[in-house]
């Protein structure tokens, strides 16, 4: 099935049709929500949250974007409004002035496992975890992530730069480890 | 360098893939269900409500046009009877005419049998037009009608009925001028010449009387509405034996001599059924053995966890107690107890309000079924603990020995406790089937006691569920029945105009939530109600 047809079809409220449409972006948009969460039942609530929502609005769907990214738009929207919903990730959503670090220039991310990315990217506070989503991720510009996150593009900046430092951070610690254990496997 | 990092994240974690659930799937797949049933509930929820009214209102007009029917046959019999009471005149008026020509009064123009037919028939053409003819005296004026030959006055007769036919007298003046057009020159003051007769009583059954009249007549006719119309054509009571002009409303003669007689009254009813309430009132009702009702009542709603409740449950439902005062109990008056205790508060009484229509059918003297359909909403308020904006998981399942992958997902929460108040609604789409016994048939006001059973589709509800399974409080539409049998007793009175005043318990068999939530609530309400007749009776006494 064509995916014009399959849209039309989803639109109908054709179930199976939904069904091919779920299954064909559920895995990415699960990694998607799973990155900006600290739970598979939280990032699976906004998934299911999310694909209602699809199914709804497919009808405002103008065909001109690639549908994925129309999807994925949708998701980042409800992961946004799921974590701003949450008391748990509310709290920590609040966006406060940080200094800046310096920033690495080497490329540890290159030589990382991507699920052993995904889980730094996770264990980094909310506010942080979620503009490092926003933008190195998901290509908002910081106005834009300031826009969706009602904050200052200053303070976007700030937090950007420093999840991304301490990001870069856990990567070297953890490609020094890597080493070592290479290292100790040799001798 | 930075950008080199950001295209290296967004290659590798872009394209990053998780399965999820099969649950996923499946709670996508209700929710699309249950967005699409509701668009359905939004509807089509109205649909039996405009159906309802609907058949109110047809019942209505049909009820209307039954008794129009009615009153039309009626009308036909007494047209018919009031034929037999005309022939029934004849005789004495002939009797009149015979004392007349006895009295060998020359005239050349005497009130001809026609005439006073076409009289009577004036008049009753007027009572069936509801004319108002109030209190005119007229006089005679003898050279006016001499002056005008017979068939002009037959003509004018005619004339006169016609524009009867087609006008309302609306009052006493408007009225003069259509009489006074048929009849020629009878004007208030004038004076009507008249055939001469001795003291006359022409009686047309009953009440009808035309009694001649000698210097005043007084046309008289009940305004419309009333159950009977009067023409009184009058005047001052004088010896009988001595002639004289013969007033009458729509022909006169005139005479040579002056007659003195007799006022008399000419009664006529517009109907048969008026006709008959000339002197008797009737008593108008409908043999139906149908009856519909608007039932509009309200009362009090709460839920109680008695019936068949397993003793595990029972054991349950002992935490489901109101607390004493807070800081009181268990606690023995020390500080308030946290409000994330244990303990689940009974919810508290509420109220509900119901209107719907009703169709009532009759067995027997004593015996009646009704069915309807009602709209109820109920109201009750429960207490809770802190509300928890977390998920909770709840076992979603009768079954405590399998497995614990039937797990329902919560996303809000309440502790069980009493800090904070949390009001319920609920809307229900009532169709409630009921048998009636009548105590004392043969008593104008009927006392009666009823029982039953109502299928209720719960449309829309946000009603807090207490599960003391896990000591919480929880909004959950799939947990409640939507669909509730309830059992119901009452009693009441029947008015005599149909109306309905009474007092029904109902008891739902049907818990409020799933069975595998304890307690196992069900709902009790007592309603007062009021049935309003569409057809109401029109009563009168004998």
């Amino acid at each position: 099935m064509q995916e014009k047809e399959l849209i039309k079809e989803c639109i109908n409220g054709n179930r199976s049709a939904q069904h091919i449409l779920y299954k064909q972006y559920a895995g990415n948009m699960l990694g998607l929500c799973y990155r900006y969460t600290k739970s598979v039942e939280d990032a699976e609530d906004i998934l299911q949250e999310g694909f209602i929502k699809v199914f709804t609005r497919l009808h405002q769907y103008r065909q001109e974007g690639e549908l994925g990214a129309w999807i994925r738009k949708i998701m980042v929207n409800t992961t946004l409004t799921y974590l701003n919903k949450h008391n748990r990730y509310k709290r920590e959503l609040r966006m406060e002035e940080v200094t800046l670090h310096p920033v690495t220039s080497e490329n540890p991310e290159l030589h990382i496992d991507t699920k052993q990315l995904v889980e730094m990217v996770r264990e980094l506070p909310v506010a942080y975890q979620t503009v490092f989503n926003l933008v190195a991720i998901e290509g908002y510009s910081h106005v834009e992530v300031a826009k969706l996150l009602n904050a200052k593009e200053n303070t976007v900046r700030s937090q950007y730069s420093r999840a991304r430092s301490l990001l870069v951070l856990e990567l070297k610690k953890n490609s020094i480890q890597a080493e070592k254990q290479n290292y100790a496997g040799r001798i | 360098m930075p950008e080199e990092f950001e295209k290296n994240i967004q290659k590798k974690l872009q394209d990053f893939n998780l399965e999820p659930s099969h649950q996923v799937w499946s709670e996508i797949d209700a929710a699309l269900s249950e967005k699409k049933r509701r668009r359905f509930v939004f509807w089509w929820w109205l649909l039996p409500v405009m159906l309802a009214a609907g058949a109110g209102v047809w019942v209505y007009k049909t009820n209307s046009s039954k008794e129009e029917t009615e009153n039309r046959k009626a009308g036909g019999q007494s047209e018919k009877r009031n034929t037999n009471e005309e022939k029934s005149i004849q005789p004495q008026e002939k009797d009149t005419d015979e004392s007349l020509a006895d009295n060998k009064q020359e005239s050349s123009r005497q009130l001809s049998e026609d005439s006073i037919n076409q009289l009577k028939n004036n008049a009753l053409t007027n009572n069936a037009q509801k004319q108002h003819i109030s209190s005119h005296k007229l006089k005679e004026n003898a050279e006016d009608i001499r002056s005008r030959p017979e068939t002009t006055l037959m003509n004018s007769n005619k004339e006169t009925r016609k524009k009867e036919e087609t006008s309302v007298i609306e009052d006493d003046r408007k009225t003069t001028d259509t009489v006074s057009a048929g009849i020629p020159q009878i004007k208030e003051g004038n004076t009507l010449p008249v055939q001469p007769v001795k003291e006359t009583n022409a009686n047309i059954t009953g009440d009808k009387k035309i009694r001649p009249v000698d210097t005043a007549t007084q046309i008289l006719a009940t305004t419309p509405g009333k159950s009977q119309e009067n023409i009184f054509i009058s005047g001052e009571k004088k010896d009988s034996k001595t002639t004289g002009p013969l007033t009458d409303s729509s022909t006169t003669q005139p005479t040579s001599t002056t007659v003195n007689i007799v006022p008399q009254r000419l009664t006529v009813t517009k109907d048969s059924a008026v006709i008959n309430s000339v002197n008797k009132k009737i008593k108008v009702t409908t043999a139906n053995k149908t009856h519909w009702h608007i039932i509009v009542g309200g009362g009090i709603t709460s839920t109680n966890a008695k019936g068949t409740s397993k003793l595990a449950n029972s054991a349950s439902y002992s935490d489901v107690t109101s607390p004493s005062t807070p800081g009181s109990g268990s606690n023995n008056g020390s500080s308030a107890r946290a409000d994330s205790t244990s303990l689940i508060v009974k919810p508290q009484t509420g109220y509900h309000l119901l209107a719907g229509i009703s169709y009532e059918h009759t067995l027997s003297k004593r015996w009646k079924i009704s069915a309807g359909l009602q709209y109820r909403f109920l109201s009750n308020t429960q207490k809770t603990g802190r509300s928890i904006d977390s998920t909770l998981k709840v076992l979603a399942q009768s079954n405590y020995t399998s497995s614990l992958s039937n797990l329902a997902s919560i996303d809000n929460f309440n502790y069980a406790g009493y800090s904070s108040t949390a009001t319920n609604t609920a809307h229900w789409l009532e169709v409630p089937l009921t048998i009636e016994y009548t105590l004392n048939p043969s008593n104008k006001t009927k006392y009666y006691i009823d029982a039953g059973v109502s299928y209720a589709w719960m449309f829309a509800s946000k009603w807090l569920i207490p599960d003391s399974r896990y000591s919480k409080l929880y909004y959950n539409n799939d947990f409640l029945n939507h669909h509730i049998l309830n059992w119901q007793l009452g009693f009441g009175i029947n008015t005599i105009n149909g109306w309905k005043f009474g007092l029904k318990y109902q008891q739902s068999s049907t818990t409020v939530a799933e069975k595998f939530i304890e307690p196992h609530l069900r709902w009790q309400n007592i309603s007062f109600y009021t049935g309003i007749p569409l057809n109401i009776k029109r009563h009168s006494t004998k």
